[in-house]
């Protein structure tokens, strides 16, 4: 083999693509979940819409909230299912079209890391295809993953080209860096106790602002430099790893401390330098920590083998159609109840298909895998006020361009979802009343 | 190429692009394919965002890497108008754009992303016959009154000839 082929061919260690896809998968379904939803009632608003590219406007239905907030729920269902599972390859293959579908409809969504995901989920297709147990068996299992270092190589060219950035004077002077810290109290204050150790303002701004440059260029060497150290991990790997993971780990999540719009990026990036990084012992120990509940449920439900096959197939796959689709319908959310019959509709078909294959157990656990993730979306939509942003982000929206009438509609519709001490039924009463005044006039 | 753990046929050619054991890697061929793929992906994953810095007008960030650029966070502030003419007025009409557009838009126009300028300034000549030209414009400041963006685009309804003036004011 030539270096080109030992890079991107040789082995490395099982866990590493496992955790990284099966973290990366769950923690899209809960983001599409609980943070692109919310925001579906602005899709069509004003009857105005610009797609990422021009192809796209012109072949695409006018974006609504019904499509987008439909659409997001069976992405989220499809990575739960597929982080569950395994799912195969055809599953792989919507879940980046939809996914993909999702961002480029609108440049109402101009995230970034929602084009990184799509690279993501476009190198999941050709992913090893591993199960738990192959991740943890106990000894160093290797495989060959193209497809995982291609991923080391694209996060590399992302912090290459967001250091570059950080190289003009708006960042390297530390001004962008004022901006953002400027709301953050305790920041503000923990600067000025560093201020008084005599450090000039503007110069440790710019000491800041560079050091934060220098540290994505040593991360982008790591993903590109350990990925390829070997199943064990090569002795002059290990100090890289631990640099860029602490590197990494410290810069996103310090990001989170702070009052800045970028969402969920902050989790993938530290989910994608831990499966990197992180020692394989710690990876194994956190696959079968994370897989001890699948798998105690499997071993109780060995008991059901005496159930003839064909009945236990119908059942489950009946079963988990009738709980999408129900979960869907108590979502009480434009789209939910279509978004709800199609994925029904699919595992029914799935179930038919399979019953038909010899792929029947493997359509069982995913037709179970989309049940509980019917049913963890329902516990989601019911404990975080997902609804009630969702309405209230309409409200915003109409009190500004709609008539009154209208912002009263979706405020009554967001009361009853209204978390404890939001409630907006002093507004609503005003409204009622004011209407109700200009009715008799 | 081994059969799957899970007791499955043997992979396919396309399955076995991603599914081997370490001790047996792709065939020579397939390996060639895969790298030549690999090596077209990176490339455009380079030249994309590349492209964003050999564009003169660099307002267009979406696939160029730049978290915590200027744009996204500027040092200035933008004010953004929309006007109508008909063809017998020299003073324009003032388009509301907060009853027009949703607010996200309406930053995407204060951020000057042509594709949403162009789009709103054809979807006001679409508005009303009488319409017979719309004009966008931005002016930014900064607090210290350093030179900020300023742009101007004039869309002729008739023609659907474009016009744009852009400067540091």
């Amino acid at each position: 083999m030539t270096a080109w082929d030992r890079y991107w061919f040789g082995p490395v260690a099982a866990v590493r693509p496992y955790v990284l896809e099966r973290t990366v998968l769950f923690l899209l379904a809960l983001d599409v979940w609980m943070q692109f939803v919310p925001h579906g009632a602005r899709y069509g608003a004003g009857d105005f819409n610009v797609a990422h590219f021009a192809w796209l406007d012109a072949v695409q239905p006018p974006p609504s909230p019904a499509l987008y907030v439909g659409l997001m729920l069976i992405v989220g269902g499809l990575a739960w299912v597929i982080a569950c599972t395994g799912g195969n390859r055809a599953l792989r293959v919507l879940l980046v079209a939809l996914y993909t579908y999702g961002w480029a409809m609108s440049r109402l969504d101009a995230y970034q890391h929602h084009y990184l995901l799509s690279l993501l989920l476009g190198a999941f297709v050709f992913f090893p295809d591993a199960r738990a147990a192959d991740a943890n068996d106990g000894r160093t299992k290797q495989v060959s993953a193209w497809a995982f270092v291609l991923v080391a190589a694209n996060v590399a060219i992302v912090y290459v080209f967001t250091a570059t950035t950080k190289t003009e004077a708006g960042w390297a002077s530390g001004a962008v860096l004022r901006e953002v810290t400027r709301s953050s109290h305790w920041f503000q204050s923990m600067w000025s106790r560093l201020l008084t150790t005599g450090l000039r303002d503007d110069t440790s701004w710019e000491l800041v602002a560079r050091a934060v440059a220098l540290l994505q260029i040593v991360i982008a060497v790591a993903y590109v430099a350990v990925v390829r150290s070997g199943g064990g991990r090569a002795r002059w790997a290990r100090p890289l790893a631990w640099v860029a993971l602490a590197a990494a780990t410290g810069f996103h999540g310090s990001l989170l401390l702070f009052t800045i719009e970028i969402r969920w990026f902050s989790y993938y990036m530290i989910a994608l330098a831990a499966a990197f990084f992180l020692p394989e012992v710690v990876l194994r120990a956190f696959v079968a920590l994370a897989t001890f509940p699948a798998r105690t449920v499997a071993q109780s439900a060995e008991r059901w083998r005496s159930v003839p096959a064909g009945w236990q197939s119908l059942a489950v796959v009946a079963g988990a159609a009738c709980i999408v689709a129900l979960a869907g319908s108590y979502l009480d959310l434009p789209g939910a109840t279509a978004a709800g019959f199609i994925g029904g509709g699919a595992i029914a078909t799935m179930g038919l298909v399979g019953g038909l294959g010899n792929v029947a157990e493997r359509v069982r656990c995913m037709a179970i895998a989309a049940a509980a993730g019917a049913l963890v979306l329902g516990a989601v939509v019911h404990v975080w006020p997902i609804r009630f942003q969702y309405h209230l982000y309409a409200v915003a929206d109409l009190q500004r361009r709609g008539e009154p009438a209208q912002v009263l509609a979706a405020y009554e519709k967001a009361e009853p979802y209204a978390p404890r001490g939001q409630s907006r039924q002093r507004q609503i009463e005003a409204l009622r009343s004011r209407l109700g005044a200009h009715r008799d006039e | 190429v081994p059969s799957s753990p899970r007791g499955e046929a043997a992979p396919t050619t396309a399955r076995a692009l991603s599914r081997v054991d370490a001790t047996a890697p792709p065939a020579r061929r397939l390996r060639r394919l895969v790298g030549l793929a690999i090596a077209a992906h990176l490339t455009f994953q380079v030249v994309l965002p590349l492209r964003y810095y050999l564009r003169e007008n660099r307002r267009d960030e979406r696939f160029a890497w730049r978290i915590f650029s200027a744009l996204a966070i500027p040092p200035y502030h933008c004010d953004v108008r929309v006007q109508e003419f008909t063809d017998d007025e020299r003073i324009g009409r003032e388009v509301d754009l907060s009853r027009t557009l949703h607010d996200a838009w309406i930053a995407s126009l204060r951020q000057g992303q042509d594709a949403v300028v162009e789009r709103f300034l054809h979807a006001r000549c679409g508005s009303s016959s009488l319409v017979a030209a719309v004009e966008f414009s931005r002016l930014c400041r900064r607090e210290d009154h350093a030179r900020a963006p300023y742009m101007r685009v004039r869309r002729d309804c008739r023609s659907g000839a474009v016009s744009a003036q852009e400067e540091l004011r």
